[in-house]
């Protein structure tokens, strides 16, 4: 069963989470019930597919075996080769489940959600190595972690220590009330977005545009416009009713979009768009790039090694959603922006060229807008 | 006169009565497009990744 694709699925869940929210309003811990209503919920959700069952499984205790050996020997060691190889054999399934398809018929690696679990095992180890995970990590609150249901099929990607930190506090019943108004808040803000725009921008404009549209320019710019809006309340619903059933849970996970189409630059787009992943990617790749290549002195020049950096973040971004052209020209495409975005940043505090005022303001959201569009519209695929 | 709608603005029982609308009207839409079948807005795009 797909994570929140249907109204069956919210209905489960409804029965499922009625005594955690019992348990919450009367200001009683209910971590050990929703560890309960996990394993019901992954199994729900993988019981139409055994092989996949199979796969979460198995990655999940490469993953803790990884994480627990690694963590047991950073403790007296701090070697550079094991800790390399601990993050690739970290990332070693995902690759596999994306690189495989194309080579062979084998197809049993892969499973829902193995990136974003993915995201959270090479974290722990990259926090381990960073010494800001010293003590052995309990099993359960691992597992907790590593399979917690409501984000597990796209996200958002969580940080061990902000969700461990969840976990340990103690929440009143006025405390967890809060929590209860903010996730249906969020969980009916998700209907509204997948369920009614989405689903309206899709069946009622996108699947119709061969009616509307007078020339083919006209259908692919529409498209184009039709194609990102479809794709924010998509993912966005989604990020909401993750982020409003891991409320009702007692956990907040983070937030997953802020406007972005009110971006007034690519960068701002960024801090916006896919928050969890784009900063997963800037501190786990952007931020190591810049900092070992800053400590092997190859490259002095700080701007060539930031839009070297850039490179690295968006081509490795756009490979990771496929070895398909659009998601390579994709990963291209926005850091070609954010190389141009960069240098024009530069040029502009030497020359003051382009003013801040409300009327820059609005037309560079204007712009900006134009050129996320486009990327999307390379996303899509519809531009070969 | 902002003082004063600001005021009412910040009333608990409108805000309440606000949220009680929007909740509605979001529960009508999708009584009246999906009716009593199941939901068929298909998979979510970044299930795929």
């Amino acid at each position: 069963m797909t994570p929140y694709g249907s109204f069956t699925f919210f209905f489960i869940l409804a029965i499922l989470l009625a005594p955690t929210i019992i348990l919450g309003l009367r200001g009683k811990r209910f971590h050990h019930y929703n560890m309960f209503v996990t394993i019901l919920a992954l199994a729900i959700i993988f019981a139409s597919s055994i092989q996949q069952a199979i796969a979460l499984s198995l990655f999940t205790i490469w993953q803790v075996v990884l994480i627990k050996v690694y963590i047991h020997y950073r403790k007296n060691s701090n070697g550079d080769s094991i800790f390399y190889m601990a993050v690739i054999l970290s990332i070693l399934p995902l690759a596999l489940s994306k690189v495989l398809p194309y080579f062979s018929t084998i197809t049993f690696v892969g499973f829902l959600g193995i990136s974003y679990l993915t995201f959270k095992g090479t974290q722990l180890i990259m926090e381990t190595r960073d010494g800001l995970i010293k003590k052995d990590l309990p099993l359960s609150q691992l597992l907790y972690f590593i399979l917690f249901f409501p984000t597990i099929s796209s996200g958002p990607i969580d940080r061990y220590r902000r969700f461990a930190k969840d976990l340990e506090v103690k929440i009143s019943g006025e405390q967890y009330k809060l929590l209860l108004y903010e996730g249906i808040n969020k969980i009916f803000r998700g209907f509204l977005y997948k369920y009614i725009i989405g689903y309206s921008i899709q069946n009622f404009f996108i699947n119709k545009l061969k009616f509307i549209a007078h020339s083919p320019f006209e259908h692919h710019l529409y498209y184009m416009y039709g194609y990102s809006l479809y794709l924010f309340f998509d993912f966005a619903g989604y990020s909401m009713f993750a982020i409003g059933v891991s409320y009702l849970m007692g956990i907040k996970s983070p937030e997953n979009f802020n406007k972005p189409f009110i971006s007034r630059n690519i960068k701002d787009f960024w801090n916006r768009w896919h928050m969890s992943l784009s900063f997963w990617f800037r501190d786990y790749v952007y931020m190591r790039f810049i900092f070992w290549m800053t400590k092997k002195k190859w490259i002095k020049n700080r701007n060539m090694l930031s839009n070297l950096g850039y490179i690295l973040l968006f081509l490795l971004m756009g490979v990771w959603h496929g070895l398909e052209l659009q998601y390579i020209l994709y990963g291209l495409y926005q850091a070609f922006l954010m190389v141009a975005f960069n240098s024009f940043e530069r040029f502009n505090k030497k020359h003051k060229w382009w003013p801040q005022n409300k009327f820059t303001h609005v037309i560079a959201i204007i712009i900006t807008f134009h050129f996320i569009c486009f990327g999307f519209y390379i996303f899509s695929g519809q531009l070969f | 006169m902002f003082e004063r709608f600001n005021n009412f603005f910040s009333n608990q029982e409108l805000k309440w009565l606000g949220r009680f609308v929007y909740y509605l009207l979001i529960l009508l839409l999708l009584f009246f497009m999906y009716g009593f079948n199941d939901a068929s807005s298909g998979s979510y795009i970044y299930n795929d990744f």
